[in-house]
């Protein structure tokens, strides 16, 4: 056999290696980023009919990206032009201006109290478009165009499902008058175009959105007890579905709309979970422990249930899976976990967990079992995942008053829920509208 | 019979033609030699005698009378004679004719046979000459057949010997053409090889020296400063970004290498190598890379 020469040798040698580069160059790690907001320049769109439209689009487009947090639209007065058609954009100008992405559009009349919006995202480094995109919609309801258009863009942009067309539900409490008066109120999710579903002097609390997003389920104290009523939004038809003696509170759709999980006192005064049809028919009990358990929630497959229960002395929580076999704990870290929410996904819990002397909303891995606080109030409740994941609100107090927040899952994006006024509490996001 | 009568079907009529011509010659010869017709019979006369006279005339009378009986007997004994003498020349004629057809009748069977003979004979003779034709075509054939396939043969043991020539040559030049490709090759691969370890020697007294070490510092840290990391940039994620660069620092491009991220990710890690222009220069302009590598590996 011949003999292999050293140079042969090497050769093979480095050939072998995956990440042998074709030639030596200098390479350097990058193990760092910033958690910044994505500078992005939402250009006001071209208008071509008569009269003023009563909707700017490109401001309602901006603020729904702001409100994510995940990106930073431009002051309109910095930017050097204002392009309405892709012709007339030139990427250098926003390079100059450290603008990562630029949107521009077009309004043109489309019909008796109709338009027409076309609009088009560009990113600036790469210089190309990376959506054309155009869309019909009535004069009257631009707003629901504009919350569609920036759910498209954040979709294009982030991987992930915008959700500025999906809603939230929220209690608020008006103590204005001679009397608290508390209202059930359904919003935009940038808490736009709030609407009172349901009003009463009496308690309202734990509103439960149907995973079809055509029902709601709340507890109200109107009769003098507590009671679980499920009602329609569309017509506003309600029935009660748990009216039992003693507490009847903290109603949880199943993942496919037909039952109901909730909290009753039952016989025996002792806190217990239940499930019931969704007509109120059928209850089954859960859990049996003497403990308080309540504050169910479904994993996303129908298959068990997660709750608060203080069997071990403080709150934590538990799952139990509904084809039998005894409660698991998953939460072991800190003295306090309670009133759970599944992410759409399954694989994260948002909690209320005691930090340091604070409630604050935490992040809990399910398979990992670690928790992670995410927000920096002292007396955070009622997180709700949005229905893309990525974001969880929640209720917090700002001076005094109770009012509505968002943060990311990873805790790098905290916002205020602006126009929600008043003491407000207990949010839930609506599912995906259908 | 019938083949022979088509073949002689000329010479058969001339010698029926001419038999008849002679029968009819001989019948009119008979014709022509016939005696004249017979003097016409003169009925004896009506007298009535009456004197010595008239029996001197009777007697007279009588005695012509016996003459005419004896001239009457003579001349039908010789007109007896005659019909006799007619009858055997006649017979005599049939006899002759009988004889001749005969004579005729055998001369045309000997013609015949004589005929019939030579058409054998020319027949054989045909039979003969045909037979020798078509051995001299089949020798010619066979011939021409012996000469072709050695002809072929010829031709096929001289185009396998070209092409079993042209393929040795053409063997031994792809030989030649891969030696020294391989050979081009190798000195290709030395060179390279030499190239690299000279970077690489290069590289890492750039990234031992303290300068060297600074300005790779300054760059790491301003790309990090302009990378905003999105939130699917989580750690497992890496990437790989070649960044050509001006000497001024100027990033002229940004080539996405390898990356397990998603779009979002790609576009934030080209978008902050872009932001992070110009990038920060050596101290040492002799340190300059033209070419950078940046491998983006987020840690939590």
């Amino acid at each position: 056999m011949k003999r292999l020469s050293l140079p042969v040798i090497l050769l093979a040698l480095l050939s072998c290696l995956p990440w042998a580069p074709a030639a030596a160059e200098l390479r350097i790690q990058i193990t760092r980023g910033v958690s910044e907001a994505v500078p992005i320049a939402v250009v006001p769109f071209g208008w071509s009919g008569g009269q003023a439209l009563p909707l700017d689009v490109a401001a309602v487009v901006a603020g729904d990206l702001a409100s994510s947090g995940r990106f930073a639209p431009m002051d309109r007065r910095d930017m050097v032009s204002m392009p309405s058609v892709p012709d007339d954009l030139v990427p250098a100008d926003w390079r100059l201006l450290n603008v990562d992405v630029v949107v521009i559009g077009q309004v043109v009349p489309a019909g008796p109290g109709k338009v027409e919006i076309r609009f088009h995202v560009f990113d600036v480094y790469r210089g190309q478009a990376l959506m054309d995109y155009s869309l019909e919609a009535p004069v009257n309801n631009l707003r629901a165009a504009a919350h569609r258009i920036a759910d498209m863009i954040f979709e294009r942009l982030t991987g992930v499902p915008g959700v500025f067309s999906t809603r939230i539900a929220y209690v608020s409490v008006d103590r204005s008058g001679d009397q608290e008066v508390y209202r059930l109120v359904v919003a935009d999710a940038d808490g736009a175009s709030p609407t009172v579903i349901a009003e009463s002097p009496e308690p309202i609390m734990s509103p439960a959105w149907s995973p079809d997003g055509r029902r709601m389920a709340y507890v109200s104290f109107e009769s003098g007890n507590s009671a679980v009523y499920v009602q329609e939004l569309a017509t506003g038809r309600r029935k009660p579905v748990s009216e039992a003696p003693g507490i009847n509170g903290a109603p949880a759709w199943s993942p496919d709309g037909r039952r109901l999980a909730m909290t009753l006192s039952g016989v025996d005064g002792n806190l217990d979970v239940f499930v019931v049809n969704a007509d109120g028919s059928g209850r089954q009990r859960v859990t049996t422990n003497p403990a308080i358990d309540t504050e169910a929630a479904w994993a996303p497959d129908g298959r068990s249930l997660f709750f608060t229960s203080d069997r071990a002395g403080g709150p934590q929580i538990y799952q139990r899976n509904l084809a039998g076999g005894p409660p698991r704990r998953v939460t072991f870290e800190g003295v306090y976990n309670a009133r759970p929410r599944v992410s759409p996904d399954g694989k994260t819990l948002a909690v209320v967990h005691n930090d340091r002397g604070n409630y604050r909303i935490a992040a809990v891995d399910l398979d990992r079992g670690t928790v992670r606080v995410l927000s920096d109030g002292r007396q955070d409740e009622s997180p709700s995942f949005a229905p893309n994941g990525s974001l969880i609100i929640y209720a917090t107090r700002d001076r005094g008053e109770a009012v509505l927040a968002a943060v990311s899952v990873d805790g790098r994006v905290q916002q205020r829920i602006a126009s929600t006024e008043g003491d407000v509490r207990e949010p839930v996001w609506s599912p995906y509208r259908e | 019979m019938l083949e022979f009568i088509r073949e002689h079907a000329l010479s058969l009529a001339a010698a029926v033609a001419i038999h008849g011509l002679l029968v009819a010659v001989m019948v009119a010869g008979l014709s022509l030699g016939r005696p004249p017709a017979e003097p016409a019979y003169r009925p004896p006369v009506q007298a009535t005698v009456v004197d010595a006279s008239e029996l001197k005339a009777a007697a007279e009378r009588k005695e012509q009378e016996r003459r005419a009986e004896e001239r009457r007997q003579e001349a039908a004994a010789a007109e007896k004679e005659r019909q006799e003498e007619l009858a055997r020349q006649r017979a005599e004629a049939e006899r002759e004719a009988r004889q001749e057809a005969e004579r005729q009748a055998s001369l045309e069977a000997e013609e015949k046979a004589r005929e019939a003979r030579l058409a054998e004979e020319r027949r054989k003779a045909e039979e003969i000459r045909k037979a020798e034709e078509a051995r001299k075509a089949e020798e010619r054939r066979q011939e021409e057949a012996r000469r072709k396939a050695e002809e072929e043969a010829r031709r096929k043991a001289e185009e396998e010997a070209r092409r079993k020539a042209e393929e040795e040559a053409r063997r031994r030049a792809e030989e030649e053409a891969r030696r020294k490709a391989e050979a081009a090759r190798q000195a290709d691969l030395e060179r390279q090889l030499r190239a690299e370890i000279e970077a690489e020697e290069r590289l890492m007294s750039l990234q031992s020296s303290a300068e060297g070490q600074a300005w790779i510092g300054a760059i790491q840290d301003r790309v990090e400063r302009n990378w905003i990391r999105p939130a699917s940039a989580t750690p497992g994620l890496q990437c790989e970004v070649r960044v050509s660069q001006i000497p001024g620092g100027q990033v002229v491009g940004a080539e996405i290498l390898r990356c397990n991220g998603d779009e979002t990710v790609q576009r934030s890690i080209v978008a902050a190598v872009m932001k992070a222009s110009p990038l920060p220069t050596p101290s040492d302009p002799a340190l300059f890379e033209r070419t950078i590598i940046f491998i983006f590996e987020p840690e939590d």
